[in-house]
């Protein structure tokens, strides 16, 4: 893997998967083509019946990716420059945290209580931001997103509440949150479970009057926030569009015909 | 969720006029609230008769005859304009009827629809052939580039398409009504454009007199000839070179071809054309396809292809593949729309507020104050809040005394987020905002009222131009 200049490339960068390793392509247009239209590893040649070795390091780079970003605890110095109310659910750490999603969805009574004492009532919308299954992408979206959003409710004159941040958190936090202090909408941003394509794709679940007493349907969701995917600016101008008209519609989830 | 349109193809050709109504399926594919519309069918509902063009005495395109011809065809087809959603009207062929056919076109298009449009350009009518003889579809399903040539009375419109994306386009002056003969094989017509390849064949054709039946063929075989060589990327001669239109075609080889336009009609197994055939039209359309026949049928350097449309290609391009759907993340105002026929300025200096603002004044100048224009870009590289906020003072600052809508196409999807933040930051502008639009400087661009969630956009395009 030694380039000519002295450097061992980085396996781990997403542009390694653009090059095409067939040995004398017929049309190497057309294979680019293809590969444009998926993040499946076309084009990768062989070696007799197997991955050629750039393959087979790609290959574990990405798994590594996403076995990092589940294991490793979010770093919160991003959350914590943004101010953020930070609290955690009954989780104690990482290995709780996958063995026991039941654990991932409810907080202590104490943390119940403090959420209700320290933060706005009645908000037009609430944020909730989730480490979930992965705290890279927390870090690599929540600025862009964040702003963005921030100017648009400004713009419709919402009422936001205080932002606040879970550690440990699955996706049904937010219907906690949401009953404790009344908030109309309740907007939680999440990193989704890594795939082999990034480890820093994050979800935003929105749930109008999100209640512990609905089912999963009552959540409106937009997925695959990332650079390469959706990105968060325009993801956060969705969510911003969206949130208007769950706010008229008074109802979220498959109730909303979008 | 699904939603139908429908759309409408005129084609006014130099020799024949068509009308054609097509229904487009529009599909939202998503399972999240992001949607993903895409138009899944393309069906041709109606496709008229070939009618020539009505003429009056002197040449021009009789307007009141087209449109009377042209209600006549919305009323057997039992659609009514205001049905119509897209679509495009095209006028075809040469151009120097294009001047007087536009004055036409711009008279009946009211009766049209509102958002059905004029456009010309030799590529464009090339890029719309292609489409309808399905010479882009095909190249979706082989490694190899697929080349239409529509050739029709005054031009031959070439597409060339690989993986389903238009790779070139160009336009040549061969065409089956180039030269025309009356019953008495008296010369009607010869197109001063041939004449350079007359005197290069030494030809004794010339106006009024008896044509050859000899010569017709030794010309139609020569046309046939030069397309071929285009094909191979072999050398052409000065007079020969001369027969592009604007500009010649980009390097490389085309291995394998389709032949479309009403020429194309007479392109298949046939005994030897002889005057009979000359006489049905009083032109050289039969001895041009029989040419192209024997020059493609007999060698393997270059694969001949069956085309989907023949005669019908252009039409049927217009009506069914002349509209774009933007992405599904925009910000629109339905009521600021259609606009038709808006120039398009490209900004290439993003990064830089001043340096947007000083690329805008120059370019803007071209345009007169009061003109309703469209901002093309790429879209920000990095993506970061701060460079789209950049972005968007820029634009806000290049077009502060401008009271005509902020109207923004761009590659990359961010047109919400760049919409969101000009209507943020630019108080009372009206903004309409649209991505996955590609758009080059000179084009004009044509936007219809949203449909699914996405915008409907034609880009008039004039790409290849050199």
């Amino acid at each position: 893997m030694n380039a000519t200049d002295g450097f061992v490339r980085d396996i781990s960068l997403p542009e390694v998967k653009e090059r095409v390793l067939i040995e004398h392509p017929q049309s190497l247009a057309m294979i680019k083509r293809l590969k444009k239209t998926t993040n499946a590893r076309l084009g990768v040649g062989r070696a007799g019946d197997r991955y050629k070795t750039e393959t087979l390091l790609k290959f574990r780079a990405d798994h590594a990716i996403a076995q990092d970003a589940v294991w490793t605890d979010i770093d919160e110095t991003l959350i914590d420059e943004m101010g953020f109310y930070k609290v955690q659910t009954l989780v104690q750490n990482k290995e709780e945290y996958v063995r026991r999603p039941d654990r991932g969805r409810i907080f202590s009574d104490e943390t119940m209580e403090a959420i209700k004492r320290d933060c706005i009532h009645n908000p037009d919308v609430q944020l909730v931001i989730a480490d979930g299954l992965s705290g890279f992408a927390i870090n690599a979206n929540l600025k862009d997103i964040y702003v963005i959003m921030m100017d648009g409710f400004k713009e419709k004159g919402y009422r936001v509440g205080t932002p606040i941040f879970v550690r440990y958190s699955r996706v049904a936090t937010m219907d906690k949150i949401s009953e404790a202090l009344g908030a109309k909408v309740t907007i939680q941003l999440i990193g989704e479970r890594p795939g082999l394509a990034t480890g820093e794709s994050m979800s935003v679940y929105m749930a109008y009057e999100a209640s512990s007493k609905k089912p999963e349907s009552q959540r409106t969701v937009v997925s695959n926030i990332y650079r390469q995917g959706i990105p968060p600016l325009e993801a956060g101008a969705q969510v911003v569009y969206l949130t208007e008209v769950l706010m008229r519609e008074k109802k979220s989830g498959v109730e909303l015909k979008i | 969720m699904a939603q139908e349109i429908l759309s409408a193809g005129i084609d006014i050709g130099t020799t024949t006029s068509q009308v054609i109504f097509s229904r487009l399926r529009l599909e939202n594919n998503s399972y999240t609230a992001i949607p993903d519309v895409k138009i899944t069918q393309k069906e041709v509902l109606y496709k008229s008769p070939v009618h020539f063009t009505p003429l009056r005495d002197d040449g021009n395109i009789d307007a009141k005859a087209l449109d009377r011809l042209l209600l006549a065809e919305y009323a057997q087809a039992g659609v009514k304009r205001e049905d119509i959603v897209t679509g495009a009207v095209i006028i075809t062929g040469e151009s120097s009827r294009k001047q007087n056919a536009r004055l036409a076109v711009d008279k009946l298009s009211a009766a049209a629809g509102d958002f059905v449009v004029a456009a010309a350009g030799p590529d464009l009518e090339s890029v719309l052939a292609g489409y309808g003889a399905g010479a882009a579809d095909y190249s979706e399903r082989v490694p190899i580039a697929v080349a239409n040539f529509d050739i029709g009375g005054g031009t031959t419109n070439v597409a060339v398409f690989l993986g389903g994306e238009l790779q070139d386009a160009f336009a040549l002056d061969i065409g089956g009504r180039l030269v025309r003969v009356a019953p008495d094989h008296r010369v009607t017509y010869i197109s001063p454009r041939i004449q350079p390849l007359v005197a290069l064949l030494g030809l004794s054709l010339r106006l009024g007199e008896v044509a050859r039946l000899a010569e017709l063929k030794e010309l139609a075989d020569r046309f046939a000839g030069i397309c071929r060589r285009i094909c191979l990327d072999e050398p052409l001669s000065p007079a020969e070179q001369r027969l592009f239109i604007g500009h010649s075609k980009r390097q490389g080889r085309l291995s394998a071809v389709m032949f479309s336009g009403g020429v194309a009609e007479y392109i298949r197994e046939e005994a030897e054309p002889g005057w009979d055939d000359v006489l049905r039209y009083g032109d050289i359309g039969p001895l041009v396809g029989a040419a192209f026949w024997q020059v493609f049928s007999a060698q393997p350097e270059v694969k001949l292809l069956n085309p989907r449309e023949r005669i019908r290609a252009t039409v049927i391009g217009a009506g069914s593949y002349a509209v774009r759907l933007s992405g599904s993340t925009v910000m629109m105002n339905d009521e600021l729309v259609p606009l038709t026929n808006i120039p398009v300025i490209r900004l290439e200096h993003l990064a830089c507020p001043e340096a947007l603002r000083e690329e805008y004044r120059v370019k803007r100048a071209v345009y007169p104050a009061g003109q309703q224009v469209a901002i093309a870009l790429t879209g920000p590289t990095g993506g970061s809040y701060e460079e789209l906020a950049k972005l968007a003072d820029g634009l806000l600052a290049a077009t502060a005394k401008e009271a005509q809508i902020l109207l923004v196409v761009m590659e990359q999807d961010y047109a919400k987020a760049l919409g969101l933040m000009l209507k943020h930051r630019g108080a009372a502008r009206q903004v309409i905002s649209l991505d996955r639009i590609h758009a080059q400087p000179g084009d004009y661009i044509d936007i219809g009222k949203s449909v699914a969630g996405t915008v409907p956009v034609v880009v008039k395009t004039l790409i290849f131009k050199s």
